[in-house]
């Protein structure tokens, strides 16, 4: 399994909450930018990828043409046919000829950033799209692209933001019937609303119920999907599966025997055109330590972590957490499956902490 | 060269008076030290010395001043340390000397440490000399300063000299009334040799260094000499003077301050205050010797990482080479595992030391609470010490407990009087003398608990003072308290390295306020928290420290698998001095919680 995720640092404007790197100001660069992410890849040794993620900043703000172009010439170099394709897109500029786009190039799945479907709240969050937008475009995207998934994105828990507002936004998106949703906390990712007061309790067992309710399985922390709809690419994340991020700010992993790498490109478009095959960060996990992260973000997903597979692969090393996972399956964080190690309802609540307690025990 | 042309002499001051600048300024004047390498405070060695500007080793250096009168004098300062903590070191250093400087703020005037210094070398019959300093401040009064000088140490101050070691007035007046003023040392060369031991320490190259005031005879190397105390013997190595590196020389002699090696290894062969002696000739009249000091204030230190054991046993072993008065034992906790419970001198000698095995030996130290030396008389007649509130004993083999109490001195300004008293009645004082020593200024002399005093008091005492008070205390044997022992409970497990004894009308609000203090500083966790305080079976208060409601990461895609890495790391750093009781993580800060009870919130 590998994939392949091609970074668009474009954005007309910058949400406050948003934490991916993109600029505002680089649109003149699109089409040397385009140029510096096939020579990125060129240098890559991998050359067929299963699955495919067209993602940003926003994707479907660059001029269709300079995109059509940039895909075909993506295409002709690692082929076209993907288990799977995603590309992102925000409302405002989700326009028929991007559809096209995506028709053309046979994408799978469509993602677009909704977040909420009040007024005032994608004003707090500094998006230019309007309710309506929303509608309009879902509308369009199903009628243009009857072939192509479509994902939803939303937001709740934002501070200082009624809940009864964020479930309506909720009820507004299972109208829409989407094939996906990702269903996100509110994060602080940026300091934007760090002091807001929180209004109310977290709706995080209320949006899993509503959503379950819908037809919609858990199968993130943060994702739901109609059953065969997951995400194959983003699992590919979680599973710590190779994968080559493409693009400034993009990062890749290589996994090999006994540990594996993580690289990334510098985060400034005008720097990645200069030197497109050059890597700004490199993070190299081995042993126990690579076993770790394979568990702690292996729980993000809720059919659990394979131990068998642990087991295998890491043999003994796996012991040492063995008092910790048994501390967690007491307290009701985690629980068995046969060979699997699983999440719990209120383990999920509490990830964060569950992964700390983990990663506390490593030497 | 004969006595005459030799001074020994001290400086004595409240801290931050000037001491230490004074001293660079004569050694400055008299170019002992190349103007290339002088720094502030050169006499401090130790970085803490330099970083908190106080002296804690007494040191030693040799002047050479060519005075009015013509003639060349040899001038050795024997500095002192110039904390209450250290108040042994200082007596240590005074008995080597015939005169002092005593140094007082020309703006604040005579200070508890004052008082204290100078009665320590009135006793030991020395010849003090006023130095007034900080003359050039605005607020400087001489006249008023001179006056409590001799009020309350009741000596003549007609003709303390005037200085500012800022500016450097006054270093040649200083110089000049240390050659006229201070006897020459009496002694006789041709006497068998007779040497007290000032101080020792171990130092890397030369091994254990004694320095030495050689009172009659003279000391060279080679020579066989004998420790009078314990009787071993010894062949000298070498002899010399500090300048204020040590400079070997041929020989040292009656009247002079010098050091000695000897290849003494372990610096615990040696007693401060011991007579040196020639085994064939022994000197009549031994030196009376010093008392042992014992240390005061225990506490327990745990490596963060059980792995450093070892390494902190070794740690203390190097620390006390040089500083023979911290004593260590091995501890274990159940709730910290192995450490040692380490005795210091006070508060400040915890401190430093704590301070020293983090810094020189690179430690992740966990500190509990510190505590005095309870002595415990049981139902069948049985006296024990205890230095640690673990090991008493259940309340029914109980018969009485005593604790140490102090005789303390405070000087303060008579706006704070009420204030003050006010502290020191809450942390049950009793009233000994209350006088007045100016039209402003106040003398209050109480007797206090000690474990009142190593709670936070000086924190304390500043700031109802605004650090007008300053503080000096002496032991003054033990006294029968009503005492218990208040234990902690963190869902349900006891947490023995919290637990402090306390008197028995404090327990209850002592508790509640640890309770919350607790509650503050032990952050939100996975699982809910519940904090008791108790006395026996007796719960005095409780509370929770609630789990958290939510705490998950919504993202995680490809770049983020690095930064949540990164991110675990660092949390598990932050935790490196958290402790783990049972599933509850205890920062290091929350061991220390006890010591801030009754500040309010």
């Amino acid at each position: 399994m590998s994939g392949l995720y091609v970074h668009v640092p474009f954005c007309k404007n910058k949400c406050g909450y948003c934490g991916f790197y993109s600029a505002t100001d680089a649109y003149d660069l699109t089409e040397r930018y385009f140029d510096a992410v096939l020579k990125d890849l060129s240098a890559r040794k991998r050359k067929k990828y299963e699955t495919l993620y067209i993602g940003g900043g926003t994707p479907s703000s660059v001029s269709p043409v300079l995109l059509s172009v940039f895909l075909d010439r993506l295409f002709s170099a690692v082929g076209s046919d993907f288990t799977e394709s995603t590309i992102e897109a925000n409302p405002e500029s989700l326009t028929a000829d991007f559809l096209s786009v995506v028709k053309d190039f046979g994408f799978s799945r469509l993602s677009v950033g909704c977040q909420s479907t009040d007024e005032s709240v994608l004003k707090l969050l500094g998006r230019i799209h309007g309710r309506n937008d929303i509608f309009r475009t879902a509308e369009s995207a199903r009628r243009l692209c009857p072939d192509t998934a479509l994902n939803l994105d939303m937001i709740f828990d934002i501070p200082s933001v009624e809940n009864s507002v964020q479930m309506k936004t909720l009820e507004d998106i299972v109208s829409i019937s989407p094939e996906h949703v990702s269903a996100y906390s509110y994060s602080f990712d940026t300091e934007y609303l760090k002091n807001a007061e929180p209004c109310c309790e977290s709706a995080f067992i209320e949006v899993k119920r509503s959503l379950e309710a819908a037809g919609y399985l858990k199968y993130e922390i943060s994702n739901f999907a109609r059953k065969g709809y997951e995400s194959r690419h983003n699992i590919g994340y979680w599973m710590l599966n190779d994968y080559d991020g493409l693009g400034s700010a993009a990062w890749s992993l290589e996994n090999y025997d006994g540990g594996r790498v993580l690289r990334g490109k510098v985060s400034d478009v005008a720097a990645y055109i200069t030197d497109p095959t050059a890597y700004a960060e490199t993070d190299r996990t081995e042993g126990v330590h690579a076993l770790a992260q394979e568990l702690v973000f292996g729980l993000r997903m809720l059919d659990g972590v394979d131990f068998s597979s642990l087991k295998y692969r890491y043999g003994d090393m796996l012991n040492i957490f063995n008092e910790r996972i048994e501390k967690l399956v007491s307290e009701g964080m985690l629980t068995w499956q046969m060979e699997k190690l699983k999440i719990t309802e209120k383990g999920e609540l509490l990830l964060d902490s569950v992964q700390e307690f983990l990663w506390d025990c490593l030497p | 060269m004969g006595n005459e042309n030799i001074r020994n002499f001290s400086i004595i001051a409240h801290i931050d008076h000037g001491k230490s600048t004074i001293a660079d300024r004569l050694i400055e004047f008299t170019a002992a030290v190349d103007k290339r390498q002088m720094r502030d405070q050169i006499l401090d060695s130790m970085d803490i010395e330099r970083e908190r500007g106080i002296t804690v080793k007494a040191q030693t250096i040799r002047l050479n001043y060519k005075a009015d009168d013509g003639n060349s004098y040899v001038l050795n300062l024997i500095d002192t340390p110039g904390h209450v903590d250290f108040t042994y070191e200082v007596s240590r250093s005074l008995a080597a000397c015939e005169g002092a400087l005593l140094v007082v703020d020309a703006a604040q005037g005579v200070e508890a440490q004052t008082i204290a210094n100078a009665y320590m070398a009135v006793d030991q019959e020395l010849d003090l000399i006023p130095v007034l300093n900080k003359i050039d401040l605005p607020s400087a009064d001489p006249d008023k300063v001179k006056a409590e000088i001799e009020d309350i140490i009741g000596i003549d101050a007609a003709d303390a000299v005037l200085a500012s070691a800022k500016e450097n007035i006054g270093t040649k007046e200083i110089l000049e009334a240390i050659v006229k003023k201070i006897p020459a040392p009496v002694g006789d060369v041709a006497k068998p040799l007779k040497a007290m031991i000032v101080d020792s320490w171990y130092d890397s190259y030369l091994g254990v260094v004694v320095l030495l005031r050689v009172i009659d005879g003279e000391l060279k190397a080679g020579d066989k000499i004998q420790f009078m105390s314990s009787k071993a013997e010894r062949i000298v190595d070498a002899v010399g003077y500090f300048t204020p590196k040590p400079a070997k020389s041929d020989v040292i002699r009656a009247g002079e301050v010098g050091f000695m090696t000897a290849s003494i290894k372990d610096i615990r062969e040696i007693d401060i205050g011991d007579t040196v002696t020639n085994p064939r000739k022994p000197t009549e009249i031994p030196f009376p010797g010093f008392k042992k000091v014992k240390p005061v204030v225990f506490c327990g230190m745990y490596p963060v990482e059980s792995g450093d054991y070892e390494d902190l046993r070794d740690a203390l072993e190097k620390l006390s080479l040089n500083d023979s008065s911290i004593t260590y034992e091995a501890e274990s906790s159940a709730a910290l595992g192995f450490g040692f419970r380490i005795g210091f001198l006070g508060l400040l000698h915890m401190e430093i030391i704590q301070e020293r095995l983090e810094r020189e030996f690179d430690l992740d130290l966990v500190s509990t609470a510190p505590t005095v030396v309870y002595r415990i008389t049981k139902r069948n007649g049985e006296v024990i010490e205890i230095d640690n509130p673990a090991g008493m004993p259940d309340p029914t083999e109980i018969d009485f407990i005593e604790e140490p109490v102090i005789a303390a001195t405070v000087i303060l300004p008579e706006e704070y009087i009420g204030g003050v008293i006010q502290l020191l009645i809450s942390r049950r004082g009793t009233q000994r003398n209350i006088k007045f020593i100016s039209k402003t200024r106040a003398i209050l002399e109480y007797t206090l608990p000690l474990a009142e005093v190593v709670m936070d008091f000086y924190d304390k005492l500043k700031s109802v003072s605004r650090g007008y008070a300053s503080f000096d205390y002496e032991m003054d044997g033990y006294a029968r308290g009503e005492l218990v022992k208040l234990d902690i409970l963190l869902n349900k497990d006891k947490v023995d390295a919290l637990s402090i004894i306390v008197h028995k009308d404090q327990a209850f609000y002592k508790g509640r306020d640890l309770a919350d203090k607790l509650k503050d500083v032990i952050h939100r966790q996975m699982f809910d928290i519940a904090i008791q305080a108790a006395v026996g079976n007796k719960i005095l208060a409780r509370t929770t420290v609630k789990a958290f409601r939510k705490n998950v990461t919504a993202k995680c895609y490809g770049g983020d698998i690095t930064r949540k890495r990164k991110l675990l790391e660092k949390q598990k750093a932050g935790k490196k001095r958290m402790k783990n009781v049972g599933n509850v993580e205890i920062p290091q800060e929350a061991f220390l919680a006890v010591l801030k009870l009754g500040d309010g919130k």
